[in-house]
């Protein structure tokens, strides 16, 4: 039981930890802000697989509906088609970011930065993870 | 199966030219085992009976069969047969009918009707008493190798002579045919000319009596004989001066001044010598020549002697005609320079020739009656596709009626989804999933990527060529024209009207069903290219003819007709 109470401790620890990356340095010690960053992170992880899976359904759409010769679609394509995902992505996470508050006044413009390129990122490797499992987007990699 | 074509005169030759283009755009003779319409399997020879040996529909038939070789190369497998087409044989049999054998090379050399028959062969003697009776000095003495303008009984009794000399082996004629050669084969021969002509009114009674006789001194003989008769379909233009009234003489002096006169005019500007040029003059002045008005009796003429003599003969007779011929562009007397269009009417005579060769032989259980090709109640001057006759095609499964709108629409269409909707800029690996059999051939063979997307391109350049030959109104008379202009986009490299043909086949939504349908005339289909893209011939050993007849009949196949309701 000591040894499950030790490691639980230790998770929280470096969960809160890493989203004090989010908090701006001064409100490290306000109270509810590592609550408020994993807030953020959440909001960023949510907004990444939403706007992924729309891309997704969107690609699929555009390739259901060309014809043979236009269903590979080049590196440029691939690469301007998720381009627009990381824009379209970024949009909603503004709009949470000001709607909210906490957002605001505990994470600053720096963790508000921070919280759209971890969405990117998250963004990035959905897509990536799910242009290789569909046949209908393999191809475009040469798979 | 062996097809024999036998092309007499200018008017059977054009059908040959025709019955080329037509069987290079795909059209069948017959259905495989797999039930699927095709000709591959089959082979053809022509024969051209013609004394003009070098007319402008010879030189335009020879172009025609180099073009077909080409295609045929294109789609075949390591040498073996193509499976798009049948195979044409390229040597076209040149059977001259003043090239007659004789005792010595002094023998048969005067080219005229008084010149063969007093050439002392044959252990004839001098036949002038016996001719005079019936031919004018005039008929004796006019040059004929280049026909027979448009006068049969100059041309029969050389036809008649011809014809005996088949029978010899060693004859210019017998080593052309090689019948022994043919005695083991399963034979469909076909005479195609015109009623009316000179060379085709004279030649295919003598050639189908001919065979017909050789078939039946040996009843072991696998030979059937059909034939093709052309009415008046086409009249040329009065030539450029009119003859002169009957009887009255020709004096080179006259001559002289029309041969400066029309010198630089079209046909004589492509003769070569001033001899040639004065005999140009001459043929017209003495009235060699077609003259319109004469060609209507003279075909009846023709149909009567037929009736009564002839007919029997075959085992198929086909008889095609226009209600009103159509006017040739230019006056030509034959030679190279006579290079009319493709006329509607040579294509329907091929059309005859197809059905024919498709194993339909009516009059052998009904001896009395003939095959009357009737037109649509729409056909009125020009015609259109939709006018066509349709024919059938013997074969394992049963025989379905080619639609002649349908084969071209099915194979233009398969030519832009090869040509334009197939990822060739891609590797096959990258080809999309709906081609997955196609990828896996190319896994099976990576050596073919390359090759098959330039062979492909070449062949249907030919398709493309022979779709133009038959319908574009600069190629051809006769036609409507509407149907050009509705398949020429099909046969388009442009790329606005390439993109606008694949807005039309692209699928709706989680369906394979097409957007949009195409039309042709009285002809429409529907295919989308994700239906396309999966259609592949099983396994992996397949030839490129065997990949592109599959494509043609599955859209053969989908083509429907527009009903008046629709």
């Amino acid at each position: 039981m000591l040894m499950m109470l030790l490691q639980e401790e230790a998770g929280a620890s470096s969960l809160d930890k890493w989203v004090e990356v989010f908090i701006e340095p001064n409100n490290l010690n306000v109270q509810g802000a590592h609550e408020t960053a994993f807030s953020w992170a959440m909001t960023g992880i949510v907004i990444a697989v939403l706007i992924t899976g729309s891309m997704a359904a969107l690609k699929w759409f555009l390739k259901e509906r060309a014809a043979l010769k236009d269903k590979r679609w080049k590196l440029a394509k691939v690469t301007g088609f998720m381009a627009a995902g990381l824009l379209i992505a970024f949009i909603p996470l503004l709009a949470i970011y000001y709607l909210s508050m906490n957002f605001t006044l505990i994470l600053g413009v720096q963790g508000f930065f921070k919280g759209v390129i971890f969405a990117w990122v998250i963004y990035l490797l959905a897509m990536l993870a799910s242009d290789l499992i569909a046949p209908w987007s393999r191809t475009d990699y040469g798979l | 199966m062996l097809n024999i074509f036998i092309a007499v005169g200018g008017s059977g030759t054009k059908v040959a030219e025709a019955l080329v283009r037509l069987l290079a755009v795909g059209f069948p003779t017959r259905t495989d085992r797999q039930g699927v319409p095709t000709s591959a399997g089959d082979e053809l020879q022509i024969w051209r009976l013609d004394p003009d040996r070098n007319s402008g529909a010879a030189h335009a038939l020879r172009r025609t069969v180099d073009e077909y070789s080409f295609l045929q190369n294109n789609l075949r497998k390591d040498n073996a047969g193509n499976a798009w087409a049948m195979e044409i044989d390229t040597e076209i049999r040149q059977l001259d009918p003043l090239s007659l054998s004789g005792p010595n090379d002094s023998t048969n050399q005067v080219k005229t009707l008084g010149g063969i028959l007093n050439s002392l062969d044959r252990n004839r003697k001098e036949s002038t008493p016996f001719t005079s009776l019936f031919y004018e000095p005039k008929d004796l003495a006019v040059e004929i190798d280049r026909g027979f303008y448009q006068k049969p009984f100059i041309g029969a009794p050389i036809m008649a002579i011809f014809a005996e000399t088949l029978k010899d082996a060693n004859s210019p004629g017998g080593q052309q045919c090689n019948l022994t050669f043919l005695e083991n084969k399963k034979v469909r021969f076909f005479l195609c000319g015109s009623l009316h002509g000179g060379t085709g009114a004279c030649g295919v009674p003598v050639m189908g009596k001919f065979l017909a006789d050789w078939k039946d001194t040996k009843p072991q003989l696998d030979w059937q004989v059909g034939g093709c008769l052309l009415a008046p379909y086409a009249v040329p233009p009065p030539p450029p001066f009119p003859q002169l009234a009957n009887g009255q003489p020709c004096p080179p002096t006259l001559v002289d001044n029309y041969v400066r006169q029309f010198s630089n005019v079209a046909p004589f500007n492509t003769l070569n010598t001033e001899e040639e040029k004065q005999q140009l003059v001459k043929q017209i002045l003495e009235g060699f020549y077609a003259h319109p008005d004469d060609m209507t009796e003279r075909a009846r003429q023709s149909l009567v002697y037929y009736k009564d003599h002839i007919a029997a003969h075959f085992n198929a007779l086909y008889l095609i005609g226009k209600p009103t011929p159509d006017q040739l562009p230019a006056w030509s007397n034959g030679g190279a320079s006579q290079q009319n269009p493709i006329n509607s009417a040579e294509v329907v005579a091929a059309l005859a020739a197809l059905n024919y060769f498709g194993g339909n032989h009516e009059r052998e259980n009904a001896p009395r009656t003939y095959v009357i090709g009737s037109a649509t109640r729409t056909f009125q001057e020009r015609l259109r596709l939709s006018d066509l006759p349709q024919y059938s095609v013997q074969g394992r499964e049963e025989a379905p009626e080619i639609d002649p709108e349908a084969v071209l629409l099915a194979s233009a269409l398969m030519r832009h989804l090869i040509l334009h909707q197939v990822p060739w800029e891609a590797a096959a690996k990258n080809f999309p999933p709906e081609m997955q059999r196609l990828k896996e051939f190319y896994a099976a063979h990576p050596e073919n990527e390359d090759e098959d997307q330039y062979s492909y391109n070449r062949a249907l350049r030919v398709v493309t060529d022979s779709l133009h030959a038959l319908l574009a109104a600069q190629n051809t008379t006769g036609w409507e024209g509407n149907d050009h202009a509705q398949i020429a986009p099909l046969l388009s490299d442009d790329p606005v009207t390439i993109d606008n043909i694949t807005n039309q086949l692209k699928a709706r939504i989680m369906s394979n069903e097409a957007r949009g349908e195409l039309l042709l005339g009285h002809s429409r289909v529907r295919v989308s290219t994700k239906e396309f893209g999966s259609w592949c011939p099983a396994g992996n050993e397949f030839s490129r003819g065997e990949y592109l007849r599959l494509i043609w009949a599955k859209l053969f196949a989908r083509v429907t007709a527009i009903t008046e309701a629709a």
